[in-house]
């Protein structure tokens, strides 16, 4: 499944594989937690950031279900680029 | 989509909570927020209700972009009727609080009755609980917010709660969320006191949906490049709010002592460099790190240390107990709290000027209006009215950070003439028969911009439905390069209007200043059903501001509180542009009444409130 990544709010602090870009394409082969996606993503420590799946923010307390099944759009806002 | 078509009722006295769909129609007219928690309590609580009685309500409300990724849409207001002003009251806050209420499935939370004992209120999603909160009563929100995560087992909960002041009455008392954001002014957390509701936790896993998200990304992506491009962010960001204090010291804007002048000599030891400054002791700076709200690319919030030599942070007193505590960093200083506890009452002592603030977090204190109370205070000591008998004996002069500090700590535990100051500056002065020394409009005390220099403000702070606020409109950059009278009415109307629409949509009314209002009505599109347009929005804000306009008048204001203290009208101001000048008011008032469509008096004319559908 392909899920199209893109971030928001982000400043330098976006990982490598984004290529100084704010989109990435990720391959994952079952159902992912968020946490998980972001872990793949180069995102160890997600702490500040919004989830957006499709058409829905989900909350940080669901982050460890397994709830990207599908192909789709994740959107990842960083609240802390001021910071 | 955006709202999650669900309010939560909890009536407290008969110990009930019940789930009711979201009234879709008032959604569509009031948006949310300040709007429809405003539209909810008009509908169910009388204008001439004692705001401290069972049969006020208060009202925790969300907007439809709170808890999506829109920038900065994570806030929440508390709407009720005020209990430092008796008019219609809502306070808005930023922090984690309001996402996650929204996160849990909740548009609205509506708190009713009064708890017979203290009680705080769990809300995991559908799961909602009453628990006992009489061992937490007396506790600051420092100590309630980590104590009910432990007693529920589960960090992940979001907390707002009052502290010591909400209890004991304080007029002014806030809401504080996530130790230092607080729902602020007006006196909502003395309302919460009055219901004996100490604290409500939340958790919330539903999610938030968007109408169309392809829409809403595209929005939302561009808004965030204007953000992070736009020169007034980077300076929100570097400098906070704080940077307006050198700003309006040299436009002679600046309030000081009691607003008997209007630019302070001591500025640049509480200004927005004087807390980068290394100190003495440990070579550090006053200023931590900025810190983010949800969803906030701007992070104008400051954590802040006071220094840890300062006998404010060591050793033990009866009143305080171990002081130790405040070594460790709290919510720090942005241009109100530093306004008002500084050069409002001439102190220009760093360490003073936070720790007065860090009690306002500590024990849920607007700081707004406990700094221009005791500025009152200090005004009312020197000059005969306060003596030393009602003081324990220490002198209240200006430019005192004794006083300041002690005069805090009363307030907030009711102790000596704290007592008086908790009741706001309009009671202390009219107990202490000097009223011309209170700085207040509508019973609630000034904000840091002096309406002799600045016009679009002062008639801003007449007109306010919540008392005086430098929130309600926005004609401040206006103001900064127009010194004149002409065009005032029109801007604050207009803004006024505006201010009502981003106040309820879920936003920061921070944004405006940084990007076009453009942005809000796309992301509003995308994000809810229905077509929005920015006349939508302004006649939202109109229709807003007319409601909570027949609120207060039916709760007995009248034109004759549209008024600012007698001393802007009749004292000239000292220095900066407005040397010399006082403040003509009652012109531009008409003029505004005249564009609101209202009579003279005051009071909405039928074919408005029937063009508005009110």
């Amino acid at each position: 499944m392909n899920i199209e990544i893109h971030l928001i709010g982000f400043g330098d602090d976006r990982p490598p594989c984004f290529d100084d870009s704010n989109y990435f394409n990720l391959q994952i082969g079952q159902p992912v937690t968020p946490r998980q996606l972001l872990k793949k993503a180069g995102f160890p420590d997600a702490s500040g950031f919004i989830f957006m799946y499709g058409k829905t923010v989900v909350a940080e307390n669901r982050w460890d279900e397994s709830l990207i099944a599908e192909e789709g759009r994740v959107t990842l806002m960083s609240a802390i680029e001021g910071g | 989509m955006a709202w999650q078509n669900k309010i939560l009722r909890v009536n407290l006295t008969h110990s009930t909570c019940k789930r009711e769909p979201l009234n879709r129609e008032w959604a569509a007219l009031y948006l949310g927020q300040r709007g429809l928690g405003s539209k909810y309590l008009v509908e169910e609580v009388d204008p001439t209700v004692d705001p401290l009685s069972p049969d006020n309500k208060l009202i925790i409300a969300t907007g439809p972009l709170t808890g999506t990724t829109a920038p900065t849409g994570g806030r929440s207001s508390a709407v009720t009727k005020g209990a430092l002003t008796g008019a219609i009251a809502a306070s808005n806050t930023g922090g984690m609080f309001g996402g996650e209420l929204k996160m849990a499935g909740y548009d609205l939370l509506i708190l009713e009755g009064r708890a017979e004992r203290p009680v705080y209120l769990q809300i995991h999603d559908d799961y909602v609980e009453i628990h006992q909160a009489e061992h937490l009563w007396g506790e600051t929100v420092w100590n309630t917010e980590p104590a009910i995560r432990k007693e529920l087992g589960d960090v992940r909960y979001k907390i707002a709660s009052i502290g010591r002041a909400g209890e004991i009455g304080v007029l002014f008392a806030c809401i504080v969320n996530d130790l230092d954001r607080a729902f602020g002014r007006s006196g909502v957390g003395a309302v919460m006191g009055s219901k004996n509701l100490k604290a409500i936790a939340v958790c919330g896993s539903q999610g938030v949906q968007v109408d169309d998200p392809e829409a809403f990304h595209k929005v939302v992506a561009e808004t965030s490049l204007k953000l992070r491009d736009d020169p007034v962010r980077k300076r929100f960001t570097q400098r906070g709010t704080h940077n307006m204090m050198d700003v309006t010291h040299k436009f002679g804007a600046l309030p000081t002592r009691n607003a008997r002048d209007t630019q302070f000599n001591g500025v640049e030891g509480v200004n927005a460099d004087s807390v980068r400054l290394p100190r003495r002791s440990d070579r550090k700076p006053s200023l931590v790190k900025n810190k983010a709200c949800f969803a906030c690319t701007i992070a104008c919030g400051r954590l802040a240390t006071i220094d840890p030599t300062s006998p404010l942070v060591n050793g033990n007193d009866d009143l305080i107990g171990d002081r130790s505590h405040y070594r460790k960093p709290s919510g720090g200083l942005e241009y109100e709290n530093a306004y008002a506890f500084g050069p409002m009452c001439g102190v220009s002592d760093l360490d003073a000027v936070n720790y007065a603030n860090f009690l306002c977090n500590e024990h849920g204190m607007d700081p707004i209006s406990l700094g221009v109370s005791i500025a009152a205070a200090m005004e009312l000591f020197e000059e005969g009215a306060i003596t030393l008998d009602e003081t324990d004996g220490l002198a209240l002069h200006f430019g005192s950070a004794e006083a300041l500090a002690r005069c805090t700590e009363w307030t907030a535990f009711g102790h000596s003439i704290g007592r008086d100051i908790g009741m706001g500056a309009e009671r202390l002065c009219k107990k202490y028969g000097r009223p011309e020394f209170s700085m207040t409009v509508k019973g609630q005390e000034f904000p840091g911009y002096d309406p002799r220099a600045l016009k679009g403000m002062a008639l801003a702070y007449a007109t306010s439905n919540r008392g005086c606020c430098h929130m309600r409109a926005r004609p401040l950059m206006h103001d900064f390069s127009h010194i004149e009278y002409v065009g005032k009415a029109e801007l604050v109307k207009t803004t006024q209007d505006l201010a009502g629409a981003y106040d309820s949509s879920g936003m920061c009314i921070f944004t405006n200043v940084m990007f076009d209002i453009d942005h809000l009505v796309r992301m509003l599109d995308a994000a809810c059903e229905g077509k929005w347009t920015l006349e939508r929005l302004e006649e939202i804000g109109e229709r807003i501001w007319n409601m909570e306009r027949q609120f207060n008048l039916a709760a007995g204001f009248t034109r004759e509180d549209d008024t600012l203290p007698q001393r802007v009208l009749s004292e000239p101001a000292k220095g900066g542009v407005a040397d010399g000048q006082t403040l003509e008011l009652e012109n531009m008032l008409d003029e505004y009444y005249a564009l609101r469509g209202w009579s003279e008096q005051g009071v909405p004319e039928s074919d408005t409130l029937t063009r508005l559908g009110i």
